[in-house]
């Protein structure tokens, strides 16, 4: 199958100056290293990480509204990585971008229905009797009552924003949807309802989403693959039900769903080992030295664990297949026994 | 160290129609220990919170009850507890508000920021934009080092003179590590906006334990959080409670998160507190005796696959009926489970909340009869 996203070796640098004692500095951030993967049609691909390891900005520039400081994205086999805002327009009905906080893209001055029909605009309706009509099949689309349409968004609530966000973006009839934390910070009950709200969409429209999100249940639940990033790189890509029965993958993968597990269980369970679980940088390093070998290693548990080998050290770590479909940038990716021999 | 809240309401106004997004509110926190206050949004948990400290800002606000804290040395701040501040005129209450609000302000005025510590849920509207995180954390430290300086007495503070401003930065520094930031440097240099919502989160909680508060009030401390950094506030604040019994009030709709941090939890619907009691009891799904309302939340708890928990109950904070539990409408077991005699009951009174197990409370009709047959000698 032909995918309708491809990623090549993407990166990009932020430069950051700030000022203090009446100097300006400068340093650069690498928000994200060198990343590939590709996204096939009708696909539900999820990018978590933490806080901060660049899932957001990567699917800023799936859409064009950041530059990419090296390597290439090709929509449906055409790179876009160099086009303008205005090449770019006729693509914006592929792909389109759900933002994390849904007060922030809707704008105060403008009713629910002035916003549709912004985004009707933009779709090329322009016959009022068509608009009314669209406007119509979209409430009901997302199962937002038609009261809503005279609202401006600070009456809205959390749910309610997300729905009419959710809409507008729908009026351009993508193909493809970027959902950046799309159920964060929201009601448990409205969770719920929005993400049968989105899976129905999935489902009813053929749309191809990817799911950025740190809520861990959700995606396991949800996607059919599962990418998992971590200061800017790819550590591990999980296939659907692969996930943990294979009894591989990444530490940090490990902490992550450690994490998750055990918030989730019903018994009080003792937190105080999960210290050594969460990672915690090893007393006078920082990221920026990580230069030569795993960057992950500070980090890591298992590196530890089997002597500090100096193959962590040096070399970089690649992806390694350890069962069908499932990649992990690790050189120790067996987590049961590692035969391994400390040099 | 301990708050006891007694009966506390609030009222929203609209024309000549009174609702209560908080009725008659009581519970007891005790030293080292941790309440959890948790319902759905719109249930009225936050501003009851809000109202404990006296920051709401509805009106009229608080009504009826009073609010008293007491402190690590034993001694007892009342806070609310202003009825005669309020005239009910045919049903409707008039309260003199300025005077109000001047009163509960001098009275918070020596605990907030100093005993109590108050985290609020959007944490960029609690750090100033203008300042540097650096500047806004060493004023809380430094006001605390202040405080161990006068403890110190002239030969502590003459050999401390020199590196004032290093050992608080330190100590700063040793607070962000402890909230688990890689780049602890970069953070004290930043400006709130160049925060994530996450990190703006733990800078607050940053500042608020600076003042090594006694008592801590966290209204939605996970949003922004990713589940490591959940798992890791869990510690901290296990840690916090063994090392300064520290004890205080977590309100979230974070069922799981607060089940793992408290010691009691209180269930919060359309304004009314319905279920109170020891954490383990009200979550644990093996627990025989649940209010209905409870027993919805945890079904969203635990399903671990998507699908949907049933109708959702209805909050009925402005068409609450005359009498009878107001519930009742949307309460599976109102609707599905109890005969016609029973039903008759609901109908007719507000349940009471009945004893199921020590410090265990439920408002419910159902537990109300088996009470009754006990004492009938059942």
């Amino acid at each position: 199958m032909q995918p309708v996203i491809e990623v090549q070796n993407l990166s990009k640098n932020f430069t950051i100056r700030y000022r203090e004692d009446w100097r300006v500095y400068t340093y650069s951030k690498q928000a994200v290293r060198n990343v590939s993967f590709s996204v096939f049609p009708g696909e539900i691909l999820a990018i978590v990480g933490e806080s901060g390891s660049g899932k957001t900005t990567l699917g800023k520039m799936m859409v064009n509204l950041v530059r990419p400081s090296s390597g290439q994205i090709l929509l449906n086999g055409q790179p876009v990585q160099r086009l303008s805002q205005r090449r770019f327009q006729p693509l914006r009905h592929l792909i389109q971008m759900v933002f994390q906080n849904p007060y922030a893209s809707l704008n105060p001055m403008m009713t629910v229905r002035e916003h549709l029909e912004e985004a009707l605009r933009l779709a090329d309706v322009t016959d009022p009797h068509a608009i009314e009509q669209e406007i119509q099949q979209l409430t009901q689309l997302v199962k937002l009552s038609p009261q809503v349409l005279t609202e401006y968004p600070d009456q809205l609530s959390g749910g309610e924003c997300r729905r009419v966000n959710l809409a507008r973006i729908l009026a351009r009839r993508p193909r493809i949807l970027i959902l950046d934390e799309p159920v964060a910070s929201l009601d448990f009950a409205i969770k719920q309802i929005i993400v049968d709200l989105l899976l129905e969409l999935h489902q009813k429209l053929g749309l191809t989403y990817i799911w950025i999100s740190h809520d861990l249940e959700i995606v396991q639940a949800v996607a059919h693959r599962i990418l998992v990033m971590f200061d800017g790189e790819i550590l591990e890509e999980i296939p659907r039900d692969g996930s943990r029965r294979d009894g591989c993958g990444h530490p940090y993968t490990e902490i992550l769903f450690t994490a998750a597990h055990r918030l989730h269980t019903w018994e009080q369970e003792d937190f105080s080992t999960l210290g050594a679980v969460l990672p915690q940088p090893t007393a006078g390093t920082t990221m920026a030295s990580r230069e030569r070998g795993c960057r992950f290693r500070s980090f890591c548990q298992r590196y530890r664990t089997i002597g500090r080998p100096k193959l962590c050290r040096e070399t970089p770590p690649r992806f390694k297949t350890v069962s069908q479909n499932h990649l992990v940038r690790c050189h120790f990716p067996w987590i049961e026994n590692p035969e391994v021999t400390p040099k | 160290m301990d708050l006891m809240v007694e009966g506390v309401s609030i009222a929203l106004q609209r024309g000549e129609e009174l609702a209560y997004p908080a009725r008659r509110i009581s519970f007891t926190v005790k030293p080292g220990e941790f309440l959890g206050l948790v319902g759905e949004s719109g249930s009225g948990k936050s501003l009851t919170m809000l109202a404990l400290l006296g920051l709401e800002s509805c009106s009229p606000g608080v009504v009826e009850g009073r609010v008293r804290y007491r402190s690590e040395q034993g001694q007892l701040y009342p806070l609310e507890g202003l009825s005669h501040y309020v005239r009910w005129h045919g049903g409707l209450p008039r309260k003199r508000t300025a005077a109000w609000q001047r009163t509960v302000y001098r009275r918070m005025k020596p605990l907030l920021g100093r005993r109590i510590a108050i985290i609020l849920q959007d944490a960029h509207k609690t750090l100033n934009p203008f300042l540097r995180i650096e500047d806004q954390l060493l004023e809380m430290v430094a006001r605390q080092g202040r405080a161990d300086a006068e403890k110190a007495g002239w030969w502590g503070r003459w050999r401390q003179r020199r590196s004032i401003h290093q050992q608080l930065r330190q100590e700063a520094l040793r607070l962000l590590k402890a909230l688990h930031f890689r780049d602890p440097e970069r953070v004290l240099r930043a400006y709130p906006h160049q925060l994530s919502g996450g990190m703006a989160q733990r800078v607050s909680l940053a500042l608020a334990l600076a003042s090594r508060p006694e008592f801590i009030i966290l209204d939605e401390p996970t949003t922004g959080l990713d589940v490591t950094l959940q798992a890791a506030l869990v510690d901290l604040i296990r840690q916090l409670k063994q090392e300064r019994r520290l004890s205080g009030i977590i309100v979230s709709h974070d069922l799981m998160f607060v089940g793992k941090v408290t010691e009691r939890m209180a269930i919060m619907f359309s304004g009314e507190l319905w279920e109170i009691g020891p954490t383990h009891n009200v979550i644990h799904p093996d627990f025989p005796w649940k209010h209905p309302y409870t027993s919805y939340l945890l079904s969203f708890a635990r399903q671990k696959r998507r699908g949907s928990a049933g109708p959702a109950f209805q909050n009925v904070l402005w068409q609450r009926p005359k009498q009878g539990c107001p519930l009742r409408k949307s309460c599976p077991v109102y609707l599905h489970q109890l005969d016609m005699e029973q039903r008759r009951q609901c109908d007719s009174a507000d349940p009471s909340p009945v004893p199921v197990f020590p410090e265990h409370y439920i408002r419910c009709w159902q537990y109300a009869w088996e009470e009754q047959k006990h004492a009938a000698g059942y």
